[in-house]
């Protein structure tokens, strides 16, 4: 039996630039117990048509059709009642937790606020079903952290608060939008896990609204394809995945990387023997922040004893959660901030010291292509001075028209057509400025280029075409790359060989199979299989090495060896001694207890 | 494509700026475009219109000591007190206020925004000793300021533009460091920075055009400020010189005659309100065509 019908949904936007038809005739039911998945990329009315059904559109908005609840027309409630079911009988969770829990009221006083709010119910006892609730989604010690304020949780932690609040009334269907999306990959399992185990005990109907195929394919019983605000396709689980019917959907299947499969590209670079394009050793980056009270200063080690090298041609893939200090180890390789200690040195010249002025002639071989495509773009300038500044700075001997020949080519490179440079970024799609960034960092047709998470501003499809495009202009070009992202599978699919980062520190380096295939440190390996599949049966079926609790804070760091607190295997050495990296294999390992787990893997 | 950049040239698409955007709200706005029209109507007639006056600014005539408004005698604003034609007298005042606040405010924007740009993007020390210097001036009480440069260098209306302008720029410095220090953790600049872009480079190309949408709402408002705080000189007599006057020190002149002759006070009075208004209309106007939230 269904519990919600929706029939013939339609939202239409009014702008100022004429009507926008976010959701067209959209139909589809939910029934008992189940979970709907809802994919699409940006763009898709996937958010749309869900805030449509709960009456939250933008005042803009305007929605027809009906969806049919309890035998009531959804569409058609006056504020008051539908109030009344929002909440009480369909509840939300959002993708960002922070944003939806009031800063300054405590857990227990937004919590127990959602159930009085519905029921006539004592605060007394109001504040003891709360308490069971949390204890429920796994709170540690629940009681203590319901007198907390959001803040003083973690992201995981408040997460599993909304999920709490969600369920506090017993709801009959549950609308997750994205609810994963804003977590670290290893604290998403434990979300993804405790979700599982919401749909077991309580037997509420799910909508999961996400753009992840890993999440759907770990958790979805039936998958509603969205694109361009249309039901392109909508089927079992398996269906989707294995007997796409639609060719939408195969194509954004064959868009997702696969973290569990080789990729196209070569795996080794030749010339290992040539000297290093980047070489840092030893390198640490810290932070002075103001302590929570009093003048002291505190120090926060973003990146505390860390050394690679960059081969010529060489891909380098770094991954690490939020927090590890990947993104400050490539803005330190850049000289955007200073080292603390250690050594860098770019195209065999020591730059740890050296002065702006003096750097600027190395920086025309080590070009940058930020997260960002469109918050890296000056939105002032036009396409065609964003690109022609790295030759304005480094070959102010090049004429105008030279400049813009060049420029014009470069564009044409990246998959655009030449013809943008009078028009600004904000024209722009998000991977078209993309593509501008990047070809503003190859205009001078550098040696090293450092992405710092390139793609995971972007859409799925558009996603993989720039990982194409990244592929082969690095082998037109010769480029060497620092790949930074927190998506395993996209590094994956550029990389020669990855790093691994936690809390500042390396805990794996190697050859990018043997990392993939044969994970040797407890937390690559926990990494590796926290992240969701996008292939239902081999995501059902995998043992999971979930990790418990999260990241540490920077600030202090566990003694000895900094991933001990959440490993299965620390011992008592690991608290006092801190591993070194040492060679195992193919790999570099940071893990006192290497051979024993190597071992026990067989 | 073997074409070279010159075919390039011709196909190459149009782009919509920032800048066009924001005029395009700008002219939807109906209060905004009235002012402004209203501003150049005003710049106009006071450039303008006394060369059609047969009367002098400062001729004295003792027959026709505060006369009421008429047409049919070639005074239509009438006479003040000295027999001085108001009509003329009203429109030299114009010319004084508004270049007092066009000049003064172009002052404060060039020192403010070079000042308040340097601070933000070096940072550090300099920005801690260059917005030090900005407190202590701030510090100083206005009116004494003023009246110790009339004390020293008799009356001037150059003192006047010296003396807003000195104080005015310390306003725009602070807003711009501001601005600065926001953009400065925008990607946009970091990637310039990575790049190798310089320092000066980087603030002229990518600081600076990105606050001027702050700085133009700001000097909008700051004209009629300016214009207001040399009336306030005026009407205090620390302004202008006689004979000549500004709308300031001509509301000075009406307040006291304000039984007697009323019209001293109501044409100047009119004058200087309506353009005031005129310039807060225009600033509200690109306050909402400049805000970013707002797209």
């Amino acid at each position: 039996m269904a519990v919600l019908a929706v029939e013939g949904l339609n939202v239409r936007f009014a702008t100022p630039d004429g009507e926008v038809h976010a959701v067209k005739d959209l139909t589809f039911a939910l029934k008992e117990g189940e979970t709907l998945g809802l994919v699409g990329e940006s763009g898709s009315g996937k958010s749309q048509s869900l805030l449509a059904l709960l009456g939250l559109l933008a005042a803009n908005g305007r929605v027809s059709g009906t969806a049919l609840f309890d035998n009531r027309d959804l569409l058609a409630l006056p504020e008051r009642e539908l109030r009344g079911v929002r909440g009480r009988k369909i509840s939300m969770i959002f993708q960002d937790p922070m944003t939806s829990l009031n800063p300054y009221l405590t857990i227990e006083s937004q919590l127990v606020q959602v159930v009085r709010a519905h029921e006539r119910v004592s605060t007394k006892a109001a504040r003891v079903r709360c308490i069971e609730m949390l204890e429920a989604v796994a709170i540690p010690e629940a009681a203590a952290r319901f007198k907390r304020y959001p803040h003083e949780l973690s992201g995981g932690m408040r997460q599993r608060v909304m999920i709490a609040a969600s369920l506090l009334l017993g709801p009959k269907v549950l609308i997750a939008d994205e609810p994963t999306t804003a977590l670290d990959v290893t604290v998403q399992a434990q979300i993804l896990e405790l979700m599982k185990d919401v749909k077991r005990r309580f037997g509420t109907a799910i909508i999961l609204v996400t753009h992840d195929l890993g999440v759907i394919a770990g958790l979805a019983d039936r998958v509603l394809v969205m694109h361009g605000g249309e039901l392109k396709e909508q089927g079992v689980v398996e269906d989707i995945f294995y007997r796409p019917r639609h060719e939408y959907t195969r194509s954004l299947l064959a868009a997702v990387p696969r973290l569990d499969s080789a990729s196209r590209t070569a795996a080794a670079v030749e010339a290992r023997d040539a000297a290093p394009l980047v070489e840092v050793r030893d390198l640490q980056v810290h932070f002075a922040v103001p302590a929570p009270s009093g003048f002291a200063r505190r120090t926060l080690k973003a990146v505390d004893g860390v050394g690679l090298t960059l081969a010529p041609g060489e891909t380098l893939g770094v991954v690490g959660e939020s927090g590890s200090g990947k993104s400050t180890l490539a803005r330190a390789v850049l000289k955007l901030v200073p080292a603390t200690a250690g050594r860098i040195s770019v195209l065999g010249t020591d730059v740890t010291g050296m002065r702006a002025a003096r750097l600027r002639p190395l920086k025309r071989n080590l070009q940058v292509v930020f997260q960002d495509p469109l918050a890296s773009l000056n939105p002032r300038m036009t396409v065609g001075d964003i690109v022609s500044e790295p030759l304005w700075t480094h070959r102010p001997e090049l004429t105008a028209a030279e400049t813009r020949a060049k420029v014009v080519e470069m564009l044409r490179r990246v998959g655009l057509t030449g013809r943008e440079l009078n028009r600004y970024p904000h024209e722009f799609s998000g991977g078209q400025c993309q593509r501008i960034g990047i070809a503003r960092a190859l205009v001078l047709e550098p040696k090293i280029v450092v992405c710092d998470e390139p793609v995971s501003a972007l859409d799925v499809s558009i996603q993989a075409q720039i990982v194409k495009l990244l592929i082969e202009l690095r082998a037109e070009l010769g480029l060497a790359l620092i790949f930074i992202a927190h998506d395993l599978a996209v590094v994956r699919q550029i990389s020669h060989r990855v790093l691994v980062m936690y809390l500042g520190r390396v805990m794996e380096v190697g050859p990018r199979d043997a990392l993939y295939e044969r994970p040797l440190h407890p937390y690559t390996r926990a990494l590796l299989s926290a992240v969701p599949l996008p292939d239902p049966r081999a995501e059902r079926a995998r043992p999971r090495e979930l990790l418990s609790g999260d990241l540490p804070s920077p600030i202090t760091p566990p003694s000895g060896c900094r991933f001990r607190t959440r490993c299965r295997y620390a011992v008592e050495r690991c608290a006092t001694e801190t591993p070194a990296l040492r060679r195992f294999d193919e790999t570099h390992v940071a893990c006192h207890r290497v051979e024993e787990l190597a071992k026990m893997r067989g | 494509m073997s074409a070279g950049a010159a075919s390039v040239t011709a196909e190459l698409e149009r782009g919509r700026g920032l800048w066009a955007d924001a005029w395009r709200k700008l002219k939807r706005n109906r209060a905004a475009v009235a002012g402004a029209w209203i501003i150049g109507f005003m710049t106009v007639l006071v450039i303008v219109g006394p060369w059609f006056s047969s009367h002098a600014f400062d001729f004295t005539d003792f027959a026709s000591i505060s006369m009421p408004p008429s047409f049919d005698a070639g005074r239509p604003f009438g006479t003040d007190t000295l027999g001085r034609d108001l009509f003329v007298r009203t429109l030299y005042g114009g010319r004084i206020s508004l270049l007092v606040g066009i000049v003064a405010t172009a002052v404060s924007l060039a020192i403010g925004v070079t000042y308040g740009a340097i601070a933000g993007y070096f940072g550090g020390r300099l920005d801690a000793v260059l917005m030090r210097i900005v407190d202590i001036l701030y510090a100083m009480p206005f009116m004494f300021f003023v009246i110790l440069l009339m004390v020293f260098f008799g009356r001037n209306i150059l003192l006047i533009f010296v003396a807003i302008g000195a104080v005015n720029w310390l306003d725009m410095a602070r807003i711009v460091r501001g601005q600065t220090l926001s953009l400065k953790r925008r990607e946009f600049v970091e990637a310039a920075e990575a790049q190798g872009v310089g320092a000066f480079a980087i603030i002229r190309r990518h600081v600076v055009p990105n606050l001027l949408g702050v700085v133009a709402v700001y000097v909008t408002l700051t004209i009629p400020q300016v214009i207001l705080i040399e009336s306030f000189l005026s009407f205090l007599g620390l302004g202008v010189q006689e004979p000549m006057t500004s709308w300031g020190a001509l509301v000075h002149d009406g307040a006291a005659e304000l039984e007697s002759a009323p019209w001293i006070l109501i044409f100047p009075a009119v004058f200087l309100a309506v353009t005031l208004f005129c310039f807060n209309f225009v600033g509200d106007g690109m306050r909402d065509a400049l805000d970013p939230k707002d797209r």
